[in-house]
C-alpha cells in the first residue's frame, strides 16, 4: 500500500468500517436471534454473535401465533394515510406562508413550528378527549388523524425551505403569462420540489410508523394495533419476553422503512439540503 | 405597441420610500432605460409597471388605460429576469409554448410562432432541451424567445445581461437592439451598467435614491448633465471633480481657478456663472476633454506630474496630480508618457461643466 493509500486507510475506511459496525450491529442482532432456536438463544456456552442451526420457529410464532401481517397492514393504513393527509395541508400551508405575503403569514409560520414543540406525552391527554367525543377511540383513523400533527409542523417547515430555494422569477413570470395561483402551484411549483415533497413524505411516513405512545393509548384490540405497540404489547408477557418473536417482528417491521429510503436516498439527500438544480 | 406613462408614481416599503414622484411617458415603440446605481428603485419601478409590486401612490397608464389595479397577466406585457427565470422541468418548446397554451392558441398556430421566434433567435435546435443542458447565452435567448413569442404590448427587460460574462454582453446588446428596431415593440430596460444604458437607449432616465434625476437621450444626458450625480454616472471613465474651484472676473473674462491651474469659462455659461464670482464651485471635466499639449503658455492648459499610466489600447490613462488634487486624463496611445514624470496637459474648455457646491446641480 502507499503511503498515500494507507492514510486514506486510517482517516477513512477504518473510521467508516467502525460506524457501519456500530450502526448495523443493531439489525444483525435482530437477524440472529430471528433465526436461532430458543434453545441456543438461552445457552450462554455457544457464541451468541454466530447462528449455530437456523431454526424459523420464531417466525412461525410470529406470523401464525400472532395477528403480525394484521398488525403490519394497521401499521402501512396509517403511515400512508397520514402521510397523505399531512402532506397535501403542508404544501399548501407552506406556499401560502412563503408566497403568498399575507399579513400575519410570519407569525403563523411560527406558530405552526411551536406546535411541533409541545411533546405528545402533555399532547396526548387532551387528545384523548377529543378522540373519545369523536368517537373515533380504538379506531385506526383515530391515528391517522392525530399523527398529523406532529406531521404538518415538520413538513410544513421542511417544504417551507424547500419553496424558498425556487426563485421567485418563475412564478412571476408565469404570473405574467396568464397563470393563475392554483395553476401555478400545480404545474410549476409541485414539479419543481418534487425532491422535497418526496423527502417529507418520507420523513412523515417514517414518523408514522415508528410512533408509539399514541398508538398505545388510543388503540386496545389488538387486531387493530400498529406493528410498533403490538410487538411490544402482545410479546412481552408480564416480565416475560419472547424474544425470538420479538425480534423477528422488530426486523419485518423495519424492513418496509429500509426500502423506502433506500429507493428515495437521492432525492431525500437534495430536499433536506433545499437544492434546486437549474 | 403601446403608451406607457406614469404619473406621480411613488412606493413605499414600510417606513422606506423606494419610488418617489415618478413622472414619465414612454413612446410608443420607443426603447427606455432606467439606469442607476443599486437601490435606486429602477426594478422596483418596472416591477410597479409589470403589476408584480403595488403602486403606492400615483397612476400608471398603458395606452390610456389605468393599470394600476389590474393583475399583471391582464396587462399584455412580457417581462425578462436576470436570471432567465426558466422553467426547469420544461423544455426550451414548452417554456416558449407556455403562455401561448395559457392564452389557449391552437396548437399548431402555438408551434408556427415557436418556430419561428426559435429561428429568429438562433436556438431552433434546441427546441428539445432542457434549459440545464444551455448554456447562459443560449438560456437568455429562450427567455427572451419566451417573452417575444406573445407579442405583448410593452417589453420589460430587469437586467437581463447582468448574468452573461462580457463578451457575451457586448453581442446580446447588439442583437437586442437589432431586435427592437425590427419589431419596433416599446420597451422599458433597466440596468445598472450606464454603458448599457447609453449604447441601447432612445431615451435614458437616470435614476437615485427613488428620484429621477434626469430624462433624455443618450449623448444629450453625457453633453449636458442636469447634476454632479448624472455627470459622475454617465461616461467612462468617470468625469473628474475638482472641488473648491474659485470663480474669479477678470475684466470681460471669467476663470476658474485652483492651485495648479486657472482654466477660462466658456462663453456659453458665462452669464449663468458670473453670480458664482468669488465664490467657489465644484468643476467637473472629463478624461476624454484633457489632452496632452505642448506649451503650458496656452490659458487652457496646465502642468501636471504623471503617477500612473494605464494603457488599454485605443488610449493611455494616466493618473495626475495638479496641485494637491487627483484627476484621471485619456490621451493619445501615440504619447510617450512616463510614470512620475511632468507633463503638460490642455483641457477643452468649452466641454467642461460647473456645479454648484451645496444643491450640486449643473451651473448653465
Amino acid at each position: 500500500m502507499t503511503q498515500k493509500g494507507k492514510e486514506k486507510f486510517f482517516r477513512f475506511y477504518l473510521p467508516l468500517f467502525l460506524f457501519l459496525i456500530f450502526l448495523l450491529f443493531p439489525f444483525y442482532w435482530m437477524f440472529a436471534t430471528t433465526f436461532k432456536s430458543d434453545v441456543e438463544l438461552y445457552n450462554l456456552k455457544l457464541n451468541p454473535f454466530l447462528i449455530h442451526s437456523w431454526s424459523l420457529t420464531n417466525l412461525k410464532h410470529l406470523f401464525l401465533q400472532t395477528p403480525f401481517l394484521r398488525w403490519l397492514y394497521n401499521t402501512f393504513f396509517v403511515a400512508i394515510t397520514s402521510t397523505i393527509i399531512s402532506l397535501s395541508t403542508s404544501l399548501l400551508a407552506a406556499y401560502g406562508i412563503q408566497r403568498i405575503r399575507f399579513r400575519g403569514s410570519n407569525l403563523m409560520g411560527i406558530g405552526i413550528f411551536f406546535c411541533y414543540l409541545v411533546p405528545p406525552t402533555i399532547l396526548f391527554i387532551p387528545l384523548a378527549t377529543m378522540v373519545f367525543k369523536l368517537h373515533l377511540w380504538d379506531s385506526l383513523w383515530a391515528l391517522s388523524l392525530i399523527y398529523p400533527t406532529f406531521l404538518i409542523p415538520f413538513c410544513t417547515w421542511l417544504l417551507m425551505g424547500y419553496f424558498n430555494s425556487i426563485p421567485k422569477e418563475l412564478e412571476e413570470c408565469a404570473m405574467m403569462d396568464g397563470a393563475s395561483r392554483m395553476w401555478i402551484f400545480l404545474r410549476v411549483i409541485i414539479p419543481l420540489s418534487l425532491p422535497g415533497i418526496l423527502s417529507a413524505g418520507i420523513f412523515a411516513f417514517t414518523l408514522s410508523w415508528n410512533e408509539y405512545l399514541y398508538a398505545l393509548t388510543f388503540i386496545s384490540t389488538s387486531l387493530k394495533k400498529t406493528v410498533s405497540v403490538g410487538l411490544v404489547t402482545e410479546l412481552v408477557r408480564g416480565d416475560v419476553y419472547h424474544w425470538g418473536p420479538l425480534m423477528a417482528g422488530a426486523l419485518f417491521g423495519s424492513v418496509p422503512v429500509a426500502l423506502v429510503y433506500s429507493f428515495f436516498v437521492e432525492y431525500y439527500v437534495a430536499g433536506i439540503s433545499g437544492a434546486l438544480k437549474e | 405597441m403601446a403608451e406607457v406613462a406614469l404619473k406621480s408614481v411613488g412606493k413605499k416599503f414600510g417606513d422606506v420610500l423606494a419610488v418617489d414622484d415618478f413622472t414619465l411617458k414612454i413612446h410608443h415603440g420607443e426603447f427606455m432605460v432606467f439606469v442607476g446605481p443599486s437601490g435606486c428603485g429602477k426594478t422596483t419601478t418596472l416591477r410597479m409597471i409589470a403589476g408584480l409590486e403595488d403602486i403606492t401612490f400615483g397612476e400608471i397608464f398603458i395606452d390610456d388605460r389605468k393599470v394600476n389595479q389590474i393583475p399583471p397577466k391582464d396587462r399584455d406585457i412580457a417581462m425578462v429576469f436576470q436570471n432567465y427565470a426558466l422553467y426547469p422541468h420544461m423544455t426550451v418548446y414548452q417554456n416558449m409554448a407556455f403562455g401561448l397554451k395559457l392564452k389557449k392558441v391552437p396548437k399548431d398556430e402555438i408551434e408556427r410562432r415557436v418556430s419561428q421566434t426559435a429561428e429568429l433567435l438562433g436556438i431552433f435546435e434546441y427546441l428539445k432541451r432542457k434549459p440545464r443542458e444551455l448554456s447562459g447565452g443560449q438560456r437568455q435567448r429562450v427567455a427572451l424567445g419566451r417573452a417575444i413569442v406573445r407579442t405583448p404590448k410593452v417589453y420589460l427587460f430587469d437586467e437581463p445581461l447582468s448574468n452573461l460574462d462580457a463578451k457575451l454582453r457586448v453581442q446580446m446588446r447588439l442583437e437586442l437592439k437589432k431586435l427592437h428596431d425590427r419589431m419596433n415593440t416599446t420597451s422599458i430596460y433597466v440596468t445598472h451598467d450606464q454603458i448599457e444604458a447609453m449604447t441601447m437607449g432612445d431615451r435614458i432616465v437616470v435614476m437615485k435614491d427613488g428620484k429621477i434625476q434626469q430624462v433624455g437621450e443618450p449623448l444629450d444626458l453625457y453633453m449636458h448633465p442636469k447634476n454632479k450625480f448624472v455627470a459622475g454616472f454617465i461616461g467612462s471613465p468617470t468625469m473628474n471633480f475638482i472641488e473648491n474651484v474659485s470663480i474669479e472676473r477678470e475684466g470681460n473674462n471669467i476663470f476658474a481657478r485652483t492651485e495648479g491651474f486657472r482654466l477660462p469659462v466658456p462663453e456659453g455659461i458665462k452669464n449663468a456663472i458670473s453670480s458664482y464670482v468669488g465664490r467657489e464651485v465644484t468643476l467637473g471635466v472629463r478624461p476624454e476633454d484633457l489632452s496632452e499639449s505642448g506649451s503650458p503658455e496656452a490659458p487652457e492648459n496646465f502642468k501636471a506630474f504623471v503617477e500612473v499610466v494605464q494603457p488599454v489600447g485605443n488610449q493611455i490613462y494616466i493618473d495626475v496630480k495638479v496641485g494637491n488634487k487627483n484627476m484621471l486624463a485619456s490621451i493619445s496611445p501615440q504619447s510617450h508618457v512616463r510614470p512620475k514624470s511632468d507633463i503638460v496637459l490642455g483641457a477643452r474648455v468649452e466641454n467642461l461643466h460647473f456645479f454648484d457646491p451645496v444643491s450640486e446641480d449643473a451651473i448653465a
